[in-house]
């Protein structure tokens, strides 16, 4: 397996748009407000760091709509292309 | 181990535990607290009056009790203490008092005990450490008012007679430890409910089944059980505790075991051991598991079965008619029926939005602005609300909410140790009356803990109003956790707190403990925590990790960190928080105990930790015994005895069972063998008696090995055996390779007695095996060839062969002529040949061919000396 696999830039979408106060519960993840949603970019290391900002989001009972890899033009790439289904 | 004054004279042994840790005690109703005082060994008659005292008024439904045999008379005397006093047993003179607290209806298991010894400095942290249980983790939740009951959800809990497993699953805020804490309480089920809140420190899978185990004794008062998680010893608990358990367990009247949190197992063992369980368990116990995420159980095949009911989040999701009741029947708010579907739909019945919007709206004159003003809101709705809330409350009320939130337990004294303040313990009821997000744990109003989301919500705005303060508040929790000996977590609070060298205090310091209780994995959870660095630079965690890993069996690993110590010397001198008098000694302490099969090595460190550790010190016990240990693996009985004797006794001062348990054992081996029969029985019998007294059986193999050898002795071979099997599966568990191969060969001897020659021959082989790999087996391999060879047709299988007589044998085996076997022996000829006509003799037969074939027919291979 790629020792690389997993880590790049990684956006979490989670439903309810968040306070600042949230930023310190996913440390290193940018948190933008956008359409009454979250949108969490950050870089990720590897598949354990990903599933632990995914049970950060669990923790808080956040509601996940959607986790993916992204390219590195971020929330303004989204924004433009509107957010998907 | 609690010393008392050594007096001889009779006046009342007076005990004071003020200081232990009150919320043990004072949590709960039903408690049995039992003591003990254990003497040496000399027969009289004596009345004892025992008198303790305790930090507070004890529930009037504890009983205080002997444990042993039956008290004279107990009566309560003061408020404060309470007296009892038994007519002495073959016993007299009294050297310490054992108090040991449990559950109503259990036999004097050990649930918790502090550790304290005259001797010791007040500056080492001797907290109850490992073995304590939380009670507050037991029964369920307390109902609070305006909880919906949501009968039908309680009735599909209940309903299904085939359900092997409820499980109740969704993210936070769902209600899910309500709801359950609500069917618990209302006797839906019609069975006792016994019911375990897990949390991370389960994922030591010692504690996680300790605390079942109090938790069925919580709710069914005679249930008792010989399954003792902290004895597992290295074995895992599927093979050990659990089907105990379950044996215990089955034939009882039904009963339901809660689970709540299941998500918080992650540890392998632990989810395994739960895994287990389901599978498992007996009809009448059924289980209920409420969760998170989904646990990693057989799931699909329960639910192919029928034998699983769901409730998952949509099920838990109030209706618009369970919101409306909730609100204003249940909470009065008065809203109207629109208001009431607007707050439906934007929290979607989510539970925890639901109550927050609640109390949001308690102290709101214009409710329907404020439901319209939320409507309208995109904010996540926690979010929203917890504002809401929070700026409900005076200032000064906020700013305790959110310094406590970082605590996973809350009453009065810690919040004002945290505040640096007093009083807070009304502070607390105040909040707990108006806020429902501050659970009650108890039914003394005195632990409460925030609803998981809101605490979460809390610690976040702590984080962003003050940062700074957040460090000092871990440091203060920590801190008082270790004054009163809830010693996890302070250690918790230290590594939050980002201090290191506090948490490595802690650890070093009770480590001990946690190791006794078999809570190895706590204590190597703790140990991963540290930044690698960290870790590897601190000689003393070190030692911690050598310990531990070297009591669970992981040789390869102990062996890598002594190596990394040894790397570090010179080593700092100095007494270490766990009582031992150098690093030095510690080191060597641990490898006289733990040889790995070199019984030299055994001998030479056990003689310099002699030199090292004091006769006072708490950690002598082993040292005295690891010389009586290697002594005794050379052959040198009579002074090992003595050193067992001394041993055993500093042992039962210092209340280390397992030292005492197995120097008695390892006396009755060395009576036996030096021809004092009705010692090596005595010895043997009260070894028995102090395994499962103390529920050693599955630590001290030993103990089991030295009554069927004394059985053997006296020709009870049938009887032996199991004893000697056991003995066995003990020590290997155990793994250590000397103490294996004795057990081996004592099985060995046994079953060629009883004419099971082909399991005595494995048994032998696998000890020849396990001897040949030592670095130095001692005298175990002359022993091995002494073991009487599985002759066909003898009762007993002795012919009275000399050891010199079989080692011709063996040779003749060979097709070795008597010259050449003189040749290899050195000896002459003429003496070769006389042993030869002796050993044809006691053979009865006449003949080479004859004697070989008595030999051979016992199914080939051959056993040499070395």
């Amino acid at each position: 397996m790629n020792p690389h696999a997993g880590s790049g830039t990684y956006q979490l979408i989670v439903r309810g748009e968040l306070g600042d106060r949230f930023a310190a519960h996913f440390a290193g993840m940018r948190l933008e407000r956008v359409l009454g949603t979250t949108v969490l970019v950050g870089e990720v290391m590897d598949q354990a760091h990903l599933i632990g900002v995914i049970q950060q989001a669990q923790e808080l009972g956040l509601e996940l709509i959607s986790v993916e890899q992204i390219r590195s033009e971020g929330v303004e790439q989204i924004r433009s292309e509107g957010l998907g289904n | 181990m609690f010393q008392a004054a050594a007096d001889h004279e009779r006046e009342p042994l007076a005990i004071d535990m003020t200081d232990l840790t009150n919320f043990l005690v004072a949590a709960m109703d039903g408690l049995v607290i039992q003591y003990e005082v254990t003497h040496d060994l000399q027969r009289c008659q004596r009345d004892l009056e025992v008198v303790i005292r305790w930090p507070c008024s004890l529930p009037a439904s504890t009983r205080l009790e002997p444990w042993g045999p039956p008290p004279v008379s107990t009566s309560p005397r003061r408020r404060h203490s309470r007296t009892g006093s038994r007519r002495d047993g073959p016993w007299c003179q009294p050297t310490a008092l054992l108090v040991r607290i449990g559950w109503q209806g259990h036999r004097g298991r050990v649930v918790g005990w502090a550790d304290r010894s005259e001797d010791v400095d007040d500056d080492l942290d001797r907290g109850a450490g490992g073995s304590v249980v939380l009670v507050t983790k037991l029964g369920p939740r307390r109902l609070r008012n305006g909880v919906l009951p949501r009968e039908d959800l309680q009735r599909r809990l209940g309903d299904d007679p085939q359900r092997r497993l409820t499980l109740v699953a969704g993210p936070a805020g769902f209600g899910k430890t309500t709801l359950l804490s609500a069917w618990a309480a209302s006797g839906a089920s019609g069975s006792p409910v016994a019911w375990v809140s897990l949390d991370s420190s389960d994922n030591d899978t010692a504690l996680l089944w300790t605390h079942v185990i109090a938790a069925l004794r919580m709710a069914v008062p005679d249930f008792d059980t010989s399954a003792n998680p902290g004895n597992a010893g290295t074995s895992p608990v599927t093979e050990t505790v659990l089907p105990r358990l379950m044996n215990d367990l089955a034939g009882l009247d039904a009963m339901d075991l809660v689970f709540d949190d299941v998500h918080c197992i992650t540890a392998h063992d632990s989810r395994d051991s739960l895994a287990w369980v389901v599978a498992h368990a007996p009809e009448n116990l059924r289980l209920v598991m409420a969760s998170r995420t989904e646990p990693r159980l057989p799931l699909a095949a329960l639910r192919a079965r029928g034998e699983l009911v769901e409730l998952r989040s949509d099920d838990l999701r109030f209706s618009e008619q369970e919101t409306a009741e909730l609100l204003n029947s249940q909470l009065g708010l008065g809203l109207g029926a629109d208001d009431v579907s607007v707050l439906h739909e934007r929290t979607e019945g989510w539970p925890a939005g639901l109550y927050l919007a609640a109390l949001s709206l308690r102290g709101i004159s214009n409710r329907h602005e404020f439901v319209d003003q939320f409507s309208a809101s995109n904010r996540h709705v926690l979010d929203y609300l917890v504002d809401e809330v929070l700026s409900a409350h005076e200032p000064d009320m906020q700013d305790l909410m959110l310094r406590i939130s970082i605590l996973e337990r809350i009453n009065g004294p810690i919040c004002d140790a945290l505040l640096d303040t007093s009083g807070s313990a009304a502070a607390l009821r105040e909040l707990a009356r108006s806020n429902l997000f501050l659970v009650p744990m108890d039914g003394n109003d005195e632990w409460y803990r925030f609803h998981h989301l809101f605490g979460q919500l809390l610690q976040l705005e702590l984080q962003r109003r003050m940062p700074e303060e957040v460090p000092p508040l871990h440091r203060r929790a920590s801190d008082w956790h270790r004054a009163h000996g809830t010693m996890i977590e302070a250690i918790n609070h230290a590594f939050e707190a980002g201090s290191w060298a506090k948490a490595a205090a802690l650890i070093e310091g009770c480590w001990p403990d946690f190791a006794n209780a078999g809570q190895y994995q706590t204590v190597l959870t703790w140990l991963r925590r540290f930044p690698t660095d960290v870790l590897d630079g601190d000689v003393r965690l070190q030692l911690v990790e050598a310990w531990i890993s070297s009591l669970c069996a992981r040789r390869a690993q102990a062996a890598a960190v002594l190596t990394r110590i040894a790397a570090m010397a010179p080593h700092p001198l100095g007494r270490l928080p766990d009582g031992f008098s150098s690093i030095e000694s510690s080191t060597t302490t641990l490898q006289a105990l733990l040889p790995w099969g070199d019984v030299g090595a055994q001998l030479q460190h056990a003689r310099r930790a002699c030199e090292l550790e004091p006769p006072e010190s708490r950690w002598y016990p082993c040292v005295a015994w690891s010389v009586g240990a290697g002594l005794y693996y050379q052959d040198e009985l009579e002074v090992a005895d003595a050193w067992f004797d001394d041993a055993f006794s500093r042992a039962v001062v210092a209340g280390q069972w397992i030292v005492a348990t197995s120097s008695l054992a390892y006396r009755s081996l060395i009576a036996g063998a030096t021809g004092r029969g009705d010692d090596q029985q005595g010895l043997a019998e009260q070894a028995a008696h102090m395994a499962s007294g103390c529920g050693l059986d599955d630590t001290v193999g030993e103990a089991h090995s030295a009554r069927g050898v004394s059985l053997g002795a006296r020709g009870e071979q049938a009887q032996a055996l199991p004893l000697l099997e056991k003995g066995v599966d003990v020590m290997r568990a155990w793994g250590q390779p000397t103490e294996l191969a004795r057990s081996l060969l004592e099985l060995a001897d046994c079953l060629s007695s009883l004419g099971q020659d082909g399991a005595a021959r494995s048994a032998l082989d696998e000890a020849r095996h396990i001897i040949d790999s030592c670095v130095d087996p001692g005298a175990l391999s002359v022993r091995a060839s002494a073991i009487a060879r599985p002759w066909s047709g003898a009762a007993d299988g002795r012919h009275g062969l000399t050891e010199r007589e079989i080692e011709i044998l063996d040779l003749m085996q060979d097709d070795l002529s008597e010259r050449d076997i003189a040749d290899r022996l050195y000896i002459s000829f003429n003496t070769v040949h006389t042993h030869v006509r002796s050993i044809y003799r006691k053979l009865g037969v006449t003949s080479r061919p004859q004697a070989l074939a008595s030999t051979r027919s016992v199914g080939g291979g051959r056993i040499s000396p070395r």
